[in-house]
């Protein structure tokens, strides 16, 4: 096995990526003909925060799916700390787009669910859920049923159940924040930048909000629309901690246009247009 | 229009006015003396008939037997239903094996099984617990059935990516996500439950409502007949409205149609 | 929304008319004709139905010109609902259900008694299940159907002994039903007429013991009509009871014969069958004493919460039909 692939180098030490998709390859049964992601590879190291740039359908869910552990690769491999993945686990929890909340469990019943899988006591179980409901700014709720809650009050929920299973390392966002309205969102969003810097998870981040991957993520991979395949790996430098204000600086503006001139080409081709490509 | 009407708001008219207008109709028919006052009794007779039943002291005992055999018949039945439907409905194999099988039987009516169960149980108490079991068994089962194999497939990726293996995928996730229907089906259960009651009763009993209703038809007492008539009326709506009122106190979260 | 709940007090209004209108017309609609011929027959399965599978099988009504379709019923008493619905034209009825017509002001006719006996009905019980002696029966599961010789039977039974109906725990049973369900423990005893008894005894052998005796009850098992024949088609019953007569002379001349038809309807053997005819009396007549029994027995049903506590015994004489009987036979009837 080669050994410059399968290790990144950082330094002088060898580091084990956290997460290290190789050659991903992923057909769905009964549509042999186009893979939804093709021979697609990256790595994220412990700690980061990768993000999924592309185009509706270009397969982004897929390879969460795949590190999730969800769906199972048809060619290539997803390894975590250098292991296969073999299925889901609370090692790497999902936030939904849709929240997916149990609806029958209050607030609290859904933020205890990971600690009480991993067999904690039910003291041990209520006091973490309690500290991470209190995080995500739900001090209040924990008796209140999803129904009765708005949607940036459910993905907090979504949030703060994720990061409750504790042992959790990795955390799979699929586009986490894209059913909330524009404010919503932008809170949503610091408060990610907030938690992430206060516990060292790992982030894979699924978006198709070119503002929003660049004021997340450390690293973006933009994806070639259907099938899905490594674009273009785009280093996002600029300094921490991150706040809304930053979109004004010239570093911030300089990565967006080249992103978006990117995903424009993309979006250009599954659209069909081609009276706008010459331009 | 006459006064006073005109202050009543029309909602409370809509829900005063029909039932003692029907009594009263019924009672004017019925003792102008076009009928046999003995076959077509004015519902003041069957009012006279109910009360005599409870000086005899049968009605109520009558009523007992009848509401702990509904009770322990839908309970068994239930649970059964709730048990066999989760199977089905969460392993394909015994989702078309058993499912098949239970689908043979499930449009027989019980009636068709009286002669039967007396054949192979008796006369005791288990067949009438066995039919009404039967019978509630069937929509119980449909839709747990139902419910348990239409859980969404996000909830369990959310539940197993937090680390929930296949037993409390079960108890956690699949089963409270499958309640909604489940009580759907245990509701139809209970209005089943008191049809095969009076038909469980009817033939080989020597006490209970059903039981009842064949005696006096045999006797042609038909005012106490209506008078039973009305406390299986009651009695099922009663259940139906405990049952409501323990599945929305169980269930809080779900939005009922 | 006011207008919206008048309109619905009328439907409800409208609805009870129709269906008083309904009602009315199925009584007025049926218009007559001088000789009904085709006619249902409504009969249940006992020893006391001979006359009847006589005159079916030997063909009697049908040289009187009439047609016969048969239908078959557990009991006396369904035929009488059969009667009484106007789905069958006669039927065999004894006297006891014919008590609860009286009782609730309906109108059916008793044309002729045509077996009589008191040896016919029995109590049998299960003597493993402790009942040796008519006394052990306290307080066990014994089957009779509600509102016909059989409970009335019962209850004599019971006084003949010193006890009532609440000494022992009542179970409803079809007679057909009873014989399986003495043999399966389900009941401890039951009071039936024949081919039943004697049916179960057979396979329950010493297991099984008859405790009544003969003597206690003389049921007139009769010929019953709807009201309407003998308004419109008094001819019709006279040829009933021709064909009946002819069948009874049959009995007398032609035993042997007679006992092997009546063998194939109710499942007994000829020899069984001798023993029990016997006892039995096959002549058409109408008797006054069947009318002092059904007095009898009325007050038996007021006892028991079957009528109305106030209800009062009616004129039993208004539910006879002795005209036609007469017409054939004068000395036959003693009720005027
Ligand atoms: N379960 C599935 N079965 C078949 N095709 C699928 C399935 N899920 C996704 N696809 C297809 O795979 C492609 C990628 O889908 P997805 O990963 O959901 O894209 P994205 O999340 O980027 O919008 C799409 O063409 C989609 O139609
Ligand atoms: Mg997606």
């Amino acid at each position: 096995m080669d050994l410059k692939e399968k290790y990144k180098m950082k330094g002088d030490s060898v580091v084990i990526p956290k997460i290290s998709v190789r050659n991903l390859t992923v057909i769905y049964r009964g549509n042999h003909d186009t893979p939804a992601v093709q021979d697609f590879s990256f790595n994220v190291p412990a700690g980061g925060f990768t993000s999924l740039l592309g185009t509706s359908g270009c397969g982004k869910s897929t390879i969460i799916n795949a590190i999730a552990g969800f769906v199972p690769p048809t060619k290539g491999q997803v390894l975590m700390d250098g292991n296969p993945i073999m299925g889901p686990g609370p090692d790497r929890v999902v936030v939904f787009q849709d929240y997916v909340l149990f609806p029958w469990k209050t607030v609290l019943g859904n933020v205890e669910f990971g600690p009480r899988m991993s067999g904690k006591s039910k003291n041990d179980c209520e006091n973490i859920a309690k500290e991470y409901i209190e995080l995500v700014g739900l001090r209040g709720y924990e008796h209140k049923y999803p129904g009765e809650l708005s949607g940036g009050m459910a993905q907090r929920v979504g949030l703060a159940r994720a990061l409750a299973s504790e042992e959790t390392g990795v955390i799979l966002m699929d586009e986490p924040f894209g059913s909330l309205d524009a404010q919503t969102r932008l809170i949503m969003q610091e408060l990610l930048l907030k938690i992430w810097e206060d516990l060292h998870k790992t982030i894979v981040f699924v978006t198709h909000d070119v503002d929003e991957a660049i004021l997340l993520a450390e690293e973006i991979i933009i994806m070639t629309a259907s099938p899905g395949r490594v674009k273009k790996v785009i280093d996002v430098p600029m300094s921490r901690p991150r706040s809304y204000r930053d979109i004004a600086s010239a570093e911030y503006i300089q990565i967006k246009g080249e992103v978006l001139t990117l995903i424009r080409e993309e979006t250009l081709k599954i659209m069909n247009v081609s009276s706008l490509v010459k331009k | 229009m006459i006064p006073f009407i005109k202050k009543l708001s029309s909602k409370r008219l809509a829900i005063l006015v029909p039932i003692p207008l029907f009594l009263l109709l019924w009672e004017i028919v019925s003792r102008v003396g076009l009928y046999n006052a003995a076959l077509f009794p004015p519902p003041s007779r069957a009012l006279l008939a109910l009360i005599e039943m409870l000086k005899e002291g049968t009605l109520l005992s009558d009523a007992f037997i009848s509401v702990k055999r509904v009770s322990i018949g839908f309970c068994l039945g239930s649970f059964a239903g709730i048990s066999i439907g989760t199977l089905t409905g969460r392993s394909k194999f015994f989702g078309i094996t058993l499912g098949q099988l239970i689908q043979l039987f499930r449009p027989i009516p019980v009636i068709a099984f009286v002669s039967l169960t007396i054949i192979f149980f008796g006369l005791g108490e288990f067949s009438k617990y066995f039919l009404i079991t039967w019978g509630v068994f069937f929509p119980v089962w449909l839709n747990t059935d139902t419910g348990i194999s239409r859980v969404e497939s996000s909830y369990l990726r959310a539940a197993q990516s937090l680390g929930a293996n296949t037993r409390r995928l079960l108890t956690e996730v699949i089963i409270p996500a499958a309640l909604p229907y489940i009580a759907a089906g245990m509701r139809i259960g209970i209005a089943v439950a008191y049809i095969c009651l009076i038909v469980a009763e009817m033939t080989g009993a020597s006490e209970g409502l059903g039981y009842r209703i064949e005696i006096t038809r045999l006797v042609f007492r038909i005012d106490k007949m209506i008078g039973i008539l009305v406390v299986l009326g009651v009695l099922g709506a009663l259940s139906d409205g405990a049952f409501v009122w323990f599945r929305n106190k169980l269930l809080p979260w779900h939005k009922w149609i | 929304m006011k207008r919206k709940i008048w309109i619905g007090i009328t439907i409800v209004v409208v609805v009870v008319i129709m269906l008083v209108a309904t009602a009315l017309m199925n009584g007025c609609a049926k218009q007559p004709s001088p000789k009904k011929l085709d006619l249902v027959l409504a009969v249940n399965v006992t020893t006391y139905s001979a006359p009847v599978y006589i005159a079916l099988a030997k063909g009697f009504w049908e040289e009187e010109g009439l047609k016969i379709t048969r239908k078959d019923f557990a009991a006396g008493r369904f035929c009488l609902d059969a009667i009484l619905g106007g789905k069958a034209d006669f039927g065999t009825v004894a006297e006891a259900p014919m008590v609860f017509v009286g009782l609730t002001g309906q109108k059916a006719l008793i044309i002729a008694t045509m077996a009589s006996g008191d040896n016919e009905m029995k109590v049998i019980a299960r003597k493993d299940h402790g009942i040796v002696s008519p006394l052990d029966i306290k307080g066990k599961k014994v089957a009779a159907l509600v509102s016909t010789v059989s409970e009335f039977f019962l209850y004599l039974f019971l006084n003949e002994h010193g006890m009532t109906m609440s000494n022992i725990n009542l179970v409803n049973l079809k007679p057909a039903e009873m014989p399986n369900a003495l043999i399966n423990g389900d009941i401890d005893a039951f009071a039936v007429w024949e081919p039943f008894v004697y049916n179960a005894g057979k396979v329950l052998n010493e297991k099984a013991t008859v405790l009544s005796s003969k003597g206690l009850y003389d049921i007139p098992f009769n010929i019953v009509i709807p009201e309407e024949l003998a308004q419109k088609y008094p001819e019709t019953i006279k040829s009933i009871l021709r064909g009946l007569v002819k069948a009874e002379q049959f009995i007398g001349t032609n035993r042997k014969e007679a006992l092997e038809i009546i063998s194939k309807e109710v499942g007994l053997s000829t020899d069984v069958l001798e023993g029990l005819a016997k006892d039995i009396k096959f002549e058409l007549m109408l008797n006054n004493s069947t009318i002092d029994l059904m007095e009898r027995e009325a007050k038996w049903a007021i006892e028991a919460g079957y009528a109305p506590k106030d209800a009062k015994i009616p004129d039993y004489r208004s539910l006879f039909y002795t005209k036609a009987l007469k017409s054939l036979n004068p000395k036959a009837v003693t009720i005027e």
